[in-house]
C-alpha cells in the first residue's frame, strides 16, 4: 500500500469515527441537557433528584410520570401550590421561564425523559407546540 | 527568646492557624482586627438573635432568600453537606440571613428549615431590618442588596462564610463549587482545632 493511500483511508477511518460519535451526542441531546443544567439544575440538581423536601425530584418522579403532558407548560409558566411527589409534599413556587421557545422546551423534555433512570417516551416538537396553546 | 524558638519550631510541625481576614490596626498597644458589627435579628422560632447566642462558638454563615430562582438552592445544598458532616459537633453553628424580608416572614422560615430537616438550635434562619441585613453583609465581606434587574429582584453572593468566636472572618468559599467547599469544610477543622 502507498503512503497516499494510507493516509486516505486514515482520514476516511477518522470521519466515520467522528460521525458516529456526533450521532451519540445528538441522542444524549446535548441541547436539551445544557438548557437543563442552566434553566433547571439549580433546584432540580444536575442529577435529577431535586433537595431535601423544598426542591422536587425529576427523576424517578411519580408527579413528572403523572402530569408528563403537563410539562410544557409547567416548564413555560411555573408551578404554584402544594404537589406530592414520591409521597413527600413540596409548596415552593417554581417560577415560569419565559424566555424559553417551543424548541427549547422539547429538548428540555426530551434531555429529562431520558436521563438518569427515566425511561419516558419524549414529546415531539409538534405536541409541545400543541400543548403549549391549551395552557390554563 | 527560648520560648519563641520553640513555638517556632512546633509551629513547623503542626498546622498553622487560620488567617483572620480583613484590615487591621496597630493601636499602639495591641493589633486591632476586623470583627463583625453588632446585630439583632429574629430566628424562625421568633427568638431574638443577636452577637450573645454565639457566646463560645463557631459558625457558618450566608446571605438567601426563599424563592431564589438561581444560586441559593445549590448553596443551600452545600451548607446542608457541611452541616452533615459535622453532625453532633455543639461547638459549630449555622447562620442564613433572608435578604427578602418583604416575602420570607419567621413561619415561612420555620416552614423552611423543617423542610431542610435541620434543627433549629444549630441553624438559625433569620429576618430583620432590612438595611441592618444588607450592612451585616459587608461586615461578612458578602453582598446582599435589592436589584430589580436581578433574577427574583435581590443581587447577592453565594459565599458561605467562616466566623469565630471573637466574631473575626476566618474562611469564606463560593458555595456553588463543591471542590471550593471540600477545602472550606478542612478549614472549619482546622478552626475547631485551635
Amino acid at each position: 500500500m502507498n503512503k497516499s493511500i494510507k493516509i486516505v483511508l486514515f482520514f476516511c477511518i477518522s470521519f466515520v469515527f467522528i460521525g458516529f460519535y456526533s450521532c451519540e451526542n445528538n441522542q444524549k441531546n446535548v441541547q436539551g441537557k445544557s438548557l437543563y443544567v442552566y434553566y433547571c439544575a439549580n433546584c432540580h440538581m444536575e442529577d435529577g433528584n431535586g433537595f431535601a423536601k423544598l426542591y422536587p425530584p425529576v427523576n424517578n418522579s411519580d408527579y413528572m410520570v403523572k402530569h408528563y403532558t403537563d410539562l410544557p407548560c409547567i416548564i413555560r409558566h411555573g408551578l404554584k401550590g402544594e404537589i406530592m411527589v414520591n409521597n413527600t409534599e413540596f409548596d415552593l413556587d417554581m417560577p415560569p421561564i419565559p424566555e424559553l421557545n417551543e424548541v427549547e422546551i422539547t429538548n428540555i423534555i426530551n434531555y429529562i425523559s431520558q436521563a438518569w433512570s427515566n425511561d419516558l417516551p419524549g414529546m415531539s416538537f409538534k405536541e409541545v407546540q400543541e400543548r403549549l396553546l391549551e395552557c390554563q | 527568646m527560648v520560648t519563641g524558638l520553640f513555638s517556632c519550631i512546633s509551629g513547623n510541625n503542626e498546622p498553622q492557624d487560620l488567617p483572620i481576614l480583613g484590615e487591621r490596626y496597630f493601636d499602639g498597644t495591641d493589633t486591632i482586627y476586623h470583627t463583625v458589627g453588632d446585630f439583632s435579628f429574629f430566628d424562625q422560632d421568633s427568638n431574638t438573635i443577636d452577637k450573645s447566642s454565639f457566646h463560645g462558638k463557631v459558625y457558618v454563615t450566608d446571605f438567601f432568600f426563599i424563592n431564589c430562582p438561581t444560586i441559593c438552592p445549590k448553596v443551600k445544598a452545600q451548607m446542608k453537606r457541611v452541616y452533615d458532616h459535622f453532625e453532633g459537633n455543639e461547638k459549630l453553628m449555622f447562620l442564613s440571613h433572608s435578604i427578602d424580608t418583604k416575602h420570607d416572614s419567621i413561619p415561612a422560615l420555620k416552614k423552611f428549615a423543617e423542610k431542610l430537616e435541620v434543627e433549629s438550635n444549630r441553624w438559625k434562619f433569620v429576618t430583620g431590618d432590612k438595611n441592618e441585613i444588607y450592612s451585616i453583609a459587608t461586615d461578612y465581606f458578602s453582598v446582599a442588596k435589592e436589584d430589580e434587574s436581578a433574577p427574583g429582584g435581590y443581587d447577592h453572593s453565594g459565599r458561605l462564610i467562616l466566623v469565630d468566636e471573637n466574631f473575626m472572618v476566618r474562611a469564606f468559599c463560593d458555595g456553588t463549587d463543591a471542590e471550593d467547599v471540600d477545602q472550606f469544610i478542612i478549614d472549619i477543622e482546622r478552626l475547631l482545632n485551635e
